[in-house]
């Protein structure tokens, strides 16, 4: 069975870029527009194996988003991936300190964002 | 696996135009709310969604000038540096540069590289002049990471201690080790275990094993270490192997002058405005004519305007939509089944099943028609900027106020009266209002106010516009005329008629265009342009005390309140909005005058007649006008008659266009299938003005 991946993010064409690099690769894929929303298709029942959040968000941003999830008995070890364009050990620290797997840095190719999934991603 | 990511540009762009429209409107209230901190986290937020979405789309110089405006923003909602005009200065014009940028990408006008080099600079001058050389370092972020050129096969030791929250963080070392051997062979692997405490006291959730690993690859030290990014932080890591190599930094000449003090940031930027557009050059070259400039820009407008655009659409409304096909199925199969076994005893139940399917549609065509209903706001953007920049160049005090903005309309109606509002908007701040000293000397505030005020009325939507300046000044306006041959001398006007005057093509005068309103679009242009939308333009001014004028405008350009009309065995369409009366003439009332054809008495105003078969040649019942009907309508402030058979009714109808399906006609904008099927032909009125126009001088 195909491995579940919520994504979160407030960009429109950044999740349908996202969302169709891991369809064409054999996920499924459950979108969210901002922590808030996560948290909601979390609680809702959304099972996901993954974890892909943008940091920068209205309502909830990631490292809340993150906090949030590692917080939820489920989701205790379930890999997170931030998406950032900070290249800064600050901004990588802070996710980790909250509970963030890795980070995939913008701009990547889908290519790259893959190499990352299969990195964190137990096959 | 290659994934083309060219489909999501247009999201892209979408995305980006909302992002830059947060940016201007919210520096511009920055300048009046600096300490305003959620206010530039919102500017930070959409610069920087615009930085990362570029170059995830490989708009490398979209990502690189945003870069720059949001370290600036960045040391601004830090408090790192002051809110000043300077830098919020500094930050719109950058605006610009992406806004032209942002164009280019969607291939529309040319960006000049170097222009777009001086705002970089000049914002990079911006930060480092209050924040030393602290935030510059972390500059490349637009660099491809993984090299692919492989090193010789050597042994990398590795002896990792990782931390006990491990765990916690989602990481699994088991993934670590599958990482390496996918770069080589694992020739030696240690775990120890010594640190595992009693298993009274463990907890499962950490991790007490550290590794010692032999790798025999000939992957560089960068693949290696790579595979511990995310497990570096908080782990104990030796990698042993030789150094990586340093790396060149890139400048740019702009660059390196500013940093030797040969020019500041603004000499530089100043110089490369002075660079022209290509047409410009080209003329003064004498290669090409203005005009043949003119017309490649019209084209690349048209070109752009060609493309395929999107809209987007808030998923209730879809939900709606879906919800109510699902109405009109259940309706649909509920009359199918009455159908196959029906007596006539039914009719009453057919009947109510009608009107409910009736009631279906209207729903549905009321939903679609809201999914390209956009509210209004998303035109009057672009004003605040607009004004103050107006008030930069003019010295006066102006304030703009808005109201209405969430009104929608057509999304089409909201691209098309962008210019004709612009022109207004400009005349406004720039005739209207008069500067600071008469403002007082007239007892007025200093400060002037324009407004802009959009609101429904009826199936129309209004948007006025409104100062509070010095208003129309008759005397002026009626001796214009008189001086451009639009009106004889001595002749008695309504002040309504004399402001209308301001809209006859001929009347903007040379003295009336500056810098700041003269784009050779007259008042003459926005009335027609409005008209063409099925609009029309009213003006109310008080001298001393302001004008106002108000664009009255349908709510769609897709559906139209329709008058039908027979003639002969033809049906057309007249848009009711222009039709103000149908009368049947008296016989004194008509004339044929020479050099002016046929017309009609009307109330003592003569009025040129259209007889509709003449004009698309078929065969009428009536010829004779007394027999016949006269349909007054109004266009362009000019009122002609058509005959025609008889009034039909009054229906709303669907405009299909006729230039896609066959070719333009004369006279004609459109057809319609009505409710029987027929096809009826949609009157073109300022068109049929024009034939009435062209009649005569035939005629004559």
């Amino acid at each position: 069975m195909g491995k579940t991946v919520l994504v979160v993010d407030d960009s429109v064409s950044m999740r349908q870029m996202v969302s169709f690099t891991l369809t064409g690769a054999g996920y499924e894929v459950v979108e969210a527009g901002d922590g808030k929303e996560a948290v909601d298709k979390l609680n809702g029942g959304a099972k996901p194996n993954l974890v892909i959040t943008d940091l920068n968000m209205p309502n909830m941003d990631g490292i809340s988003l993150i906090k949030a999830i590692r917080g939820m008995a489920p989701y205790k070890f379930t890999p997170i991936l931030m998406l950032t364009t900070e290249s800064s050990d600050d901004k990588k620290k802070e996710g980790q300190g909250a509970g963030a797997t890795g980070w995939v840095i913008k701009p990547f190719n889908p290519e790259q964002m893959l190499a990352t999934i299969k990195k964190v991603m137990p096959g | 696996m290659a994934v083309d990511l060219s489909h999501f540009q247009e999201s892209f762009f979408t995305e980006s135009a909302e992002h830059v429209e947060t940016i201007e409107t919210g520096l511009l209230e920055l300048e009046q709310r600096s300490q305003d901190l959620d206010l530039l986290n919102r500017i930070f937020r959409a610069a920087h969604s615009i930085k990362g979405n570029a170059g995830m789309f490989d708009f490398t110089a979209i990502g690189g000038l945003t870069h720059k405006m949001e370290n600036v923003l960045d040391l601004l909602r830090n408090e790192k540096m002051p809110v000043t005009p300077q830098v919020i200065d500094v930050l719109l014009r950058a605006l610009d540069g992406l806004k032209s940028l942002l164009d280019a990408a969607q291939g529309s006008g040319e960006v000049n590289e170097d222009v777009i080099q001086g705002l970089e600079e000049e914002l990079q001058a911006c930060q480092e002049g209050d924040n030393g050389n602290e935030v510059t370092a972390k500059e490349p972020v637009f660099t491809e990471s993984v090299g692919t050129q492989a090193d010789p096969w050597r042994l990398i030791k590795i002896d990792w201690v990782p931390l006990p929250e491990l765990f916690q963080r989602g990481l699994d070392p088991s993934q670590i080790f599958k990482e390496l051997h996918e770069l080589g062979m694992i020739k030696g692997l240690q775990v120890r275990t010594e640190q595992i405490p009693a298993l009274e006291v463990m907890d499962p959730e950490r991790c007490y094993l550290s590794w010692a690993v032999e790798l025999e690859t000939d992957a560089q030290m960068s693949q290696v270490e790579a595979v511990f990014d995310f497990v570096r932080d908080g782990s104990e890591l030796v990698i042993t192997d030789c150094a990586p190599k340093p790396t060149e930094p890139y400048k740019r000449v702009g660059e390196i002058l500013i940093e030797e003090g040969a020019v500041t940031p603004r000499e530089l930027s100043d110089s490369l405005a002075k660079q022209k557009p290509l047409g410009q050059i080209l003329v003064e070259e004498k290669k090409v004519t203005p005009q043949q400039v003119d017309k490649a820009l019209q084209k690349q407008k048209q070109l752009k305007k060609g493309e395929a655009a999107s809209i987007r659409v808030d998923t209730e409304k879809i939900d709606k939509l879906i919800n109510l096909v699902g109405e009109l199925v259940i309706t649909q199969s509920m009359i199918t089944d009455l159908g196959e076994k029906f007596t006539i005893d039914q009719l009453p139940v057919l009947q109510e099943r009608i009107v409910q399917l009736e009631r279906n549609t209207r729903e549905l065509q009321e939903r679609v028609m809201s999914i390209r209903m956009m509210p209004i706001g998303s035109a009057f953007h672009r004003f605040p900027r607009l004004i103050r920049d107006l008030a930069g160049k003019s010295g006066k005090q102006i304030q703009l106020v808005m109201s209405g903005e969430e009104t929608e309309l057509d999304k089409t109606l909201i691209e098309a009266i962008g210019d004709p509002l612009t022109h207004l908007v400009r005349n406004s701040a720039d005739h209207g209002l008069e500067g600071p000293e008469e403002r007082v000397a007239a007892g007025k505030p200093e400060r002037g106010t324009v407004r802009l005020h959009a609101y429904h009325d009826g199936g129309n939507i209004c948007i006025a516009v409104e100062d509070d300046g010095r208003g129309l000044n008759r005397d002026k306006i009626v001796a214009k005329a008189i001086e451009r041959g639009l009106i004889a001398d001595g002749a008695t006007m309504s002040d309504e008629d004399v402001y209308q005057l301001i809209f006859r093509a001929g009347f903007s005068t040379a003295d009336a265009i500056t810098d700041v309103s003269g784009r050779g679009v007259g008042m003459d242009v926005v009335k027609r342009n409005i008209e063409g939308l099925g609009g029309s333009v009213g003006i109310r001014s008080n001298p001393g005390k302001g004008s106002m004028l108000t664009l009255k405008l349908p709510l769609t350009l897709a559906i139209i309140d329709g008058m039908t009309v027979r003639v002969g065995t033809d049906n057309y369409i007249i848009p009711l909005i222009t039709v103000t009366e149908s009368i049947r003439p008296k016989a004194s009332d008509l004339q044929r005058i020479v050099g002016k054809g046929e017309v009609v008495n009307l109330r003592g105003e003569w009025v040129p007649l259209v007889r509709l078969y003449e004009a698309f040649n078929v065969t009428p019942e009536y010829t004779d006008p007394l027999e016949a009907l006269l349909v007054i309508v109004e266009v362009e402030n000019r009122r002609i008659a058509v005959l025609v058979d008889e009034l039909t009714g009054q229906q709303q109808v669907v405009i299909k266009t006729l230039e896609q399906n066959y070719r333009k006609v004369d006279a004609i904008s459109g057809a319609t299938i009505l409710g029987d099927g027929q096809v009826a032909l949609i009157l073109d009125v300022p068109g049929l003005a024009k034939l009435a126009r062209a009649g005569h001088t035939a005629a004559a």
